[in-house]
């Protein structure tokens, strides 16, 4: 692209042009002087054409951001000499817009002789989890009196992942079924840790600072206090992202049913990882999404963050949908706990509950649906991701099959809970609690085996 | 009419400040001229209205050529209004319509300037501002030689009106190439 001249710079020298001639033809001084500051600027605008063009490359300040973090979009601009006013706008998508406006404009670049880079940096802030994409960007260059402008071919946009943002989490109750080695979870059996057991007497081997002074003086003989072993556990979160219902207002607006399960699988993560446990992740209805094995550690938190990142709702064929059940029915260990993460539409994610239920696994489904669609509450957004072929004259009719599925979702979810698993609603912070306490008074009491 | 108030309600407020500014500035200008037109001679409630209404539709899209239009018809009442040659005075009308006129111009080209939504930097203000008063001051200077020369024996001078032609077509012709011709070309 060359510099081409503005519809100003036309402007100006059409009127100097026109007042100038007609002035001097018809003896009118005083049109001569109306023409004279549009002399002017035409003068001064040829004469302070740039010369060059000027260069454009684009980088992101990063590929891989939070939700609710800034992604800084800079264009490094070579302006030649005249180059004056350089001028960004980006076309960012609708969850990752400029944090304030998506123009922006730097002046004076090009004032001095040489050409020089300049930075024209724009904020982006990411909105919500997932595969995102800054830009593209326009990019313009103006010379003095607007006279000439120079446009950049559109400046190419730049990939970028947005995992999930952690929401408020802060579970207390240890899991159930400690089956591991090491860990924060209070096993059944005696061993190291600092959940107090019981009070027994001495035996050769016992530590001596496991002496209990005050029964030792009452009884006489040496008495020693006992503490439960703390061991590890296995957390599988079974993601259902079959569907996305509801609208995403980004992190600080409303949550869509698959925002609830997102950013609660990413709470639960990091949250047993923290504490020492094993987590694995498995997605229904999303392809590309692999299955993650149950890993302890910091860096197995970043391999989940990044697989839940790349989760595009409704995305898988049957075939897939097979494969990750099967994978879950050879993982799945007594002992370990599942968490379905589920608005409870898709009767794949109810039968992969149900399944799992027997293989003696903790079994909790956490009702992701967002409450206004629960109770019917839907906009034409909403309707659209109900049925993709919602038209507008068909609002009322697709109300009134969405209240039907609604009633016999509640007839699934109670069934789910008549055969044993516990059924609640994601409300971030200790959601799961009651219900982990549920399942160790379960696993302590006695209980009828199936023969 | 709801519909049209929405509009422009929500062009207002996406418009930063300098930019709201730029386009009252437009409006007032085309304003001041209508008033300086008015005060030089027979100017209509016509006229006034269609500049008032030019300008405001300039400076709703100064990258149009609706700004072109707007001075056009400033200068088409001028000289309606004006037939004879202007005396000494008239000449100093003619220099504030050239300033009017000017105004008009650079704030449409400043605006053009500006991506939607842009704040207007302060450097680029200050620049631009410094830049037009010189241009004020050019016609200023213009339109007092002009007054000087009006009662003078160069008015209405044969000769000097001819040299004045073929200066202005010598201009027009090196501005048209240099404008239409890139320098890779050249």
């Amino acid at each position: 692209m060359s510099w081409r001249a503005t519809a100003a710079h036309r402007r100006a020298l059409l009127l100097a042009m026109t007042l100038a001639l007609t002035g001097a033809l018809s003896r009118r001084a005083d049109l001569v002087v109306i023409a004279v500051p549009f002399l002017a600027v035409t003068a001064w605008g040829l004469a302070t054409r740039p010369e060059g063009t000027p260069q454009a490359r684009v980088q992101v300040d990063r590929q891989v951001a939070h939700e609710g973090e800034v992604v800084r979009w800079d264009t490094y601009v070579e302006a030649p000499p005249g180059a004056e006013d350089l001028a960004l706008r980006v076309v960012a998508e609708e969850y990752l817009p400029a944090s304030k406006s998506p123009s922006t404009l730097l002046s004076g670049p090009g004032v001095r002789q040489t050409a020089q880079v300049a930075d024209l940096a724009m904020p982006l802030i990411a909105l919500r989890w997932g595969p995102r994409r800054a830009g593209p960007g326009i990019l313009a260059a103006t010379s003095a009196m607007g006279a000439f402008r120079w446009t950049a071919q559109q400046l190419s946009p730049i990939e970028i992942r947005v995992l999930p943002g952690k929401a408020a989490f802060a579970g207390r109750s240890t899991l159930p079924h400690p089956v591991g080695v090491v860990g924060l979870n209070v096993g059944a059996r005696p061993g190291d840790g600092s959940e107090f057991a019981t009070i027994r007497a001495y035996q050769p081997g016992d530590r001596l600072r496991r002496i209990h002074w005050p029964t030792t003086a009452r009884t006489g003989t040496l008495q020693v206090s006992t503490t439960r072993a703390e061991k590890d556990s296995e957390v599988l979160i079974v993601l259902d992202a079959h569907h996305d219902l509801g609208h995403s207002g980004g992190i600080a607006g409303a949550a869509s049913s698959l925002d609830r399960g997102v950013r609660g699988a990413t709470a639960l993560a990091e949250h047993f990882l923290g504490r020492g446990d094993r987590v694995g992740l498995v997605v229904l209805g999303a392809a590309s999404v692999a299955p993650v094995p149950a890993r302890s550690g910091r860096s197995h938190l970043q391999r989940i963050l990044d697989e839940i990142a790349g989760v595009r709702p409704g995305t898988s064929i049957p075939r897939a949908d097979r494969h990750v059940s099967s994978y879950l029915a050879g993982r799945v260990r007594a002992g370990s706990l599942v968490v379905v993460l589920t608005p409870g539409i898709s009767d794949d994610a109810l039968t992969v509950a149900l399944a799992l239920r027997d293989s003696g696994a903790g079994m909790v489904v956490v009702d992701t649906l967002p409450g206004a669609a629960a109770l019917g509450q839907l906009s034409s957004d909403d309707l659209h991701a109900i049925s993709p072929t919602f038209h507008r004259r068909d609002a009322a009719w697709t109300r009134v099959a969405w209240r039907l599925r609604m009633l016999e979702r509640a007839d699934q979810m109670h069934r789910l809970r008549t055969e044993g698993v516990a059924v609640v609603p994601w409300t971030a912070g200790g959601s799961i609690d009651d219900v982990l306490r549920q399942l160790q008074r379960q696993h302590r009491s006695p209980r009828l085996a199936r023969r | 009419m709801t519909t049209l108030r929405a509009w422009i309600a929500r062009q207002v407020e996406e418009d930063a400040r300098g930019t709201v500014i730029l386009r009252g500035a437009m409006v007032l200008a085309a304003l001041a001229a209508a008033v300086l037109i008015g005060l030089a001679g027979s100017g209509g409630l016509l006229g006034f209205v269609v500049i008032l209404c030019l300008s405001v539709a300039a400076a709703a899209l100064p990258d149009t050529p609706l700004p072109l239009t707007a001075i056009a018809a400033i200068v088409l009442a001028w000289v309606a209004a004006t037939p004879d040659r202007p005396s000494s005075g008239g000449m100093l009308l003619a220099g504030a319509i050239a300033v009017c006129c000017l105004v008009i111009h650079c704030a449409s080209a400043l605006l053009a300037v500006l991506p939607p939504q842009a704040v207007l930097p302060a450097a680029m203000t200050r620049r631009w501002s410094v830049r037009s008063a010189i241009l004020v001051a050019v016609t200023v200077l213009g339109s007092l030689l002009a007054a000087g020369l009006a009662g003078g024996a160069g008015a209405g001078n044969r000769w000097l009106s001819l040299a004045a032609v073929v200066l202005a077509t010598g201009w027009a012709l090196a501005g048209y190439l240099r404008t239409v011709r890139s320098p890779a070309d050249s």
